[in-house]
């Protein structure tokens, strides 16, 4: 007989704690867990900083330099820092015309009707932007579902946020006169009304004034770079920031434009158009975008996992010895709860998230709870409103 | 909230449903297990691919959030670690919206998660526990501070609303207890008061709609034993 | 573009983007010494962090105040196909937050960049391997690409250097008049010549000179390249 009793050693595997966090994400987070602290070092319920920095870069808050460009078409900006993470958030502009208000503009009973016919959809008042989000993360081609979703999201709890009604957004389109010198002067309505004694001007005003009405369409690039974990809640906060710094340049139409008409005729038909004439903006006047300041809100997310007793680093024999009783007749799951989720580990390993926008008074826009994995508590809920709101309180604090 | 349901109208999916709320009409097909895609295959676990398509036009990214809502909520009660490397495919056609796409879609989300678990059961997917969702909107009434919770609202309830919810809960024990949230989503002005109004009353709403989609099964699968 | 992008939020179809008229005003006439007093207050005002980018292999944010430029290395990392001998570098320049440049623009930079780094990077070391570079020019208030060149050569070195990617010897360039020279070896060798709107009039003359002159600025670079490597490494010696 031949010898089979070939001793073969085990060796344990170990890995550095980068590499385990890599290869096992959740085991990483549930050791750290089990010692009271997160891989990030963060304790349970403490957030990232948030630091954002000063608009500088629009087209009217930045240098009277940067007013004389005319390739920056940025209306408001914001750069947002939280860990490692940086967000860009650049808010650029674009002017559609009012089909829906083109005719009898002037005739207030039209606008009642109208006003009457949508009071029952509140919505419909307010508008929104349409934003798109980059993700940096080191590849090229079409964009991938994360940042999609993230557009599409801003852009849902942007409208039922109530923050930027329609009224903000419309043109009070000036007109530009050119007098038989050749000089050019622009005159916009409001201006004239704040100086009533010109009554002549206004009335030369109302003359001229543009027949058309238009409203300005916002539109948001959020790039993201250096991203460690879930990125909504930077996006929407710098979205917020950004609005906030937006200035709506003055628009104006040359003269000649404002009531051009045309006859064309077509197979027979003879019809009467106007001559699609653009907006111009002036690179020096600008206006406050006058967002809702009461609507303002910010945004966090917790998540809540269960602890595995199993994955916990066994801590000493003797310990260990002594729980052995009492740990067979606990069966009860504890949970935790985490505030302002990052990592890797954290990212994928939890599944009950629970993402809030409101504002320190508690007032909330958009609240998500997803319960995939651990179960979500009333406590739990509480314990989430009131760390939100203290840490909208922080955020609304940053900008002056 | 009560929903008209027919249960494996398509014949050559593995299950499929067909679901009517209100103005809401959405048709459900599951696929599956199935060979997935190399890039789609989970190691331990089965994989879902999840397409809604609109009434009108085409596919844009406010049914890829639709999608990935729909998905937080089916993926955690289907018994994933029984098909390991493995597909299943749902597609949901919504062939009526029911609502303002433009600001709204709490209805057809509502009705998707209820559409997909029924195809779910009909296919024979593993499942760990059952699930239901209702759209909620929360109104302020006429003259007073007060807050009135409609549920399941028709489009013109949505647009006079202050806020509109979307809530899907876990259901054990035969629909007669709630596991776990699986999603709250909610838009609008709210406070917490009514977001503890939405999860109490919400709750027995949906324990109702539960039972309801159990009844519907539950015929199905008589008819079918007695036209044996 | 006829087919609506459907992965985009994109707005209104009707909407026409914000139109500045534009102002008069005189562009004053910069002297050839004041443009290069200009370069060295650039250079005094020029700040290099490295290591800003947490979700790559190295990264460098260059800024003055006139630009900021962000580079992040990913890689080397395995591609996909069939075997290759060395690795293959991939460039690719983005806009910042004002579009400044058209996509035909970079793609052209790029390329131009990609002929530097490969007689820099020491590719033979990365078979089957891509080494992917990313650089956003995230603000750049001068609209010009030529200016930019020689400190995007320098954003990739060093954050390939961050990445810890064998390099040969550290590249940077010289810009005058709209024409870049990019050198290694302590100017003995032109890796890249870029030439844009800048003039020659075919004279030897003008082109040695205004070779020197970016071979100049190439050291004065490459100086402050060196600097900071040093620094850095200083810095984690201490720590």
């Amino acid at each position: 007989m031949t010898d089979v009793q070939e001793t073969i050693e085990v060796h344990p595997i170990t890995f550095p704690p980068e590499v385990l966090a890599r290869i096992s994400p959740e085991l990483s987070l549930q050791r750290h867990l089990a010692l009271g602290f997160r891989p990030s070092l963060r304790a349970f319920d403490e957030f990232r900083d948030v630091q954002i920095n000063e608009d500088s870069l629009s087209h009217f808050n930045g240098t009277d330099e940067m007013k004389l460009d005319t390739s920056n078409n940025i209306l408001g900006s914001n750069v947002l820092k939280s860990g490692k993470t940086f967000v860009i958030t650049s808010i650029t502009g674009g002017i559609v015309e009012d089909t829906s208000s083109s005719i009898n503009e002037d005739d207030i009973g039209e606008e009642e009707l109208r006003e009457m016919v949508n009071s029952n959809d509140k919505l419909s008042e307010f508008a929104t932007v349409y934003p798109v989000v980059e993700v940096e993360r080191g590849r090229a081609g079409a964009c991938t579902d994360e940042e999609m979703t993230i557009s599409q999201k801003l852009h849902d709890c942007l409208l039922h946020s109530r923050l930027i009604s329609k009224r903000a957004l419309k043109v009070k389109a000036g007109v530009r006169l050119t007098d038989n010198e050749g000089k050019t002067e622009i005159l916009y309505p409001d201006e004239i009304v704040a100086n009533e004694k010109e009554s002549e001007e206004e009335s030369a005003y109302a003359q001229i004034a543009p027949k058309k009405k238009w409203s300005y369409v916002l539109y948001a690039k959020i790039v993201v770079f250096s991203r460690t974990g879930p990125v909504f809640d930077l996006c929407w906060n710098s979205l917020i920031y950004a609005l906030q710094s937006t200035r709506l340049p003055r628009a104006f139409i040359d003269e000649r434009a404002t009531d051009l008409r045309m006859t064309v005729r077509t197979k027979g038909r003879s019809t009467t158009i106007r001559e699609t004439y653009d907006l111009m903006c002036d690179p020096e006047k600008s206006l406050d975008l006058n967002i809702n300041k009461s609507n303002i809100a910010y945004a966090s997310n917790f998540g809540i996992i269960d602890l595995d007793p199993e994955a916990a680093l066994e801590q000493s024999e003797n310990e260990d010895d002594e729980d052995e009783d009492t740990n067979m007749d606990v069966d009860e799951v504890k949970s935790v709860f985490l505030a302002d989720l990052d990592t890797e580990a954290e990212e994928t390993s939890i599944r009950s998230t629970i993402s809030i926008i409101n504002d320190k008074n508690g007032k909330f826009k958009h609240i998500s709870l997803v319960g995939g994995g651990s179960k979500i508590t009333p406590d739990m809920i509480k314990k989430a409103l009131i760390l939100s709101k203290e840490r909208s309180t922080d955020l609304a604090s940053k900008i002056k | 909230m009560s929903i008209i349901a027919q249960m494996g109208p398509l014949t050559k999916v593995d299950g499929s449903s067909l679901i009517e709320s209100k103005q809401t009409k959405i048709i459900c097909s599951v696929t599956g297990p199935i060979e997935p895609k190399s890039r789609q295959e989970l190691p331990t676990q089965l994989a879902l691919e999840i397409i809604i398509r609109p009434a009108a036009g085409v596919p844009n990214t406010r049914e890829k959030l639709m999608e990935d809502k729909l998905r937080a909520v089916i993926t955690p009660i289907i018994t994933r670690y029984l098909y390991p490397r493995q597909l299943c495919q749902i597609t949901l056609q919504i062939l009526n919206s029911g609502e303002s796409e433009l600001e709204f879609a709490q209805r057809e989300l509502a009705t998707c998660i209820n559409a997909t678990l029924i195809a779910l059961i009909d296919a024979g997917i593993a499942l760990n526990s059952m699930c239901a969702c209702v759209p909620i909107a929360l109104t302020s009434k006429e003259g007073s501070d007060e807050t009135l919770l409609i549920i399941d609202p028709s489009d013109e309830e949505l647009k006079s609303s202050n806020s509109v919810h979307v809530l899907a809960l876990e259901l054990v024990d035969q629909c007669k207890t709630v596991k776990n949230v699986l999603l709250l989503d909610s838009n609008g002005d709210f406070n917490e008061k009514d977001l503890f109004n939405i999860l109490e009353s919400g709750e027995v709403e949906v324990l109702k709609l539960g039972k309801q989609i159990r009844h519907i099964v539950e015929s199905k699968i008589n008819s079918d034993i007695t036209s044996i | 573009m006829n087919v609506q992008d459907r992965r985009r939020l994109l707005g209104p179809s009707a909407a026409k983007p914000i139109v500045f008229t534009t102002v008069t005003s005189e562009t004053t006439k910069v002297s050839e010494q004041e443009q290069q007093e200009q370069k060295q207050n650039e250079t005094a005002a020029l700040t290099i962090k490295s290591g800003v980018v947490e979700n790559c292999n190295g990264s460098t944010l260059i800024e003055s105040s006139k630009f900021s430029l962000l580079t992040s290395v990913y890689g080397p990392k395995s591609i996909r196909g069939s075997f290759t001998s060395q690795g293959t570098i991939t460039i690719q320049l983005k806009n910042g937050v004002v579009e400044n440049y058209q996509t035909t623009e970079l793609k052209e930079v790029s390329s131009w960049l990609v002929g530097i780094f490969n007689s820099v990077v020491n590719l033979e070391n990365y078979p089957k391997s891509g080494i992917d570079i990313f650089v956003n020019l995230i603000i750049d208030k001068q609209g010009d690409i030529s200016k930019l060149i020689p400190f995007l050569i320098m954003g990739i070195c060093l954050a390939l250097v961050d990445g810890g990617i064998e390099i040969i010897d550290i590249v940077t360039g010289g810009e005058v008049n709209g024409n870049v020279v990019s050198f290694t070896r302590n100017g003995e060798e032109i890796v890249g010549f870029w030439k844009d709107h800048g003039e020659f009039d075919n004279n030897d003359d003008d082109l040695m000179n205004d070779l020197e002159k970016c071979k100049k600025q190439y050291l004065e670079y490459k100086n402050l390249m060196i600097n900071y490597l040093l620094e850095q490494k200083k810095q984690k010696d201490n720590s």
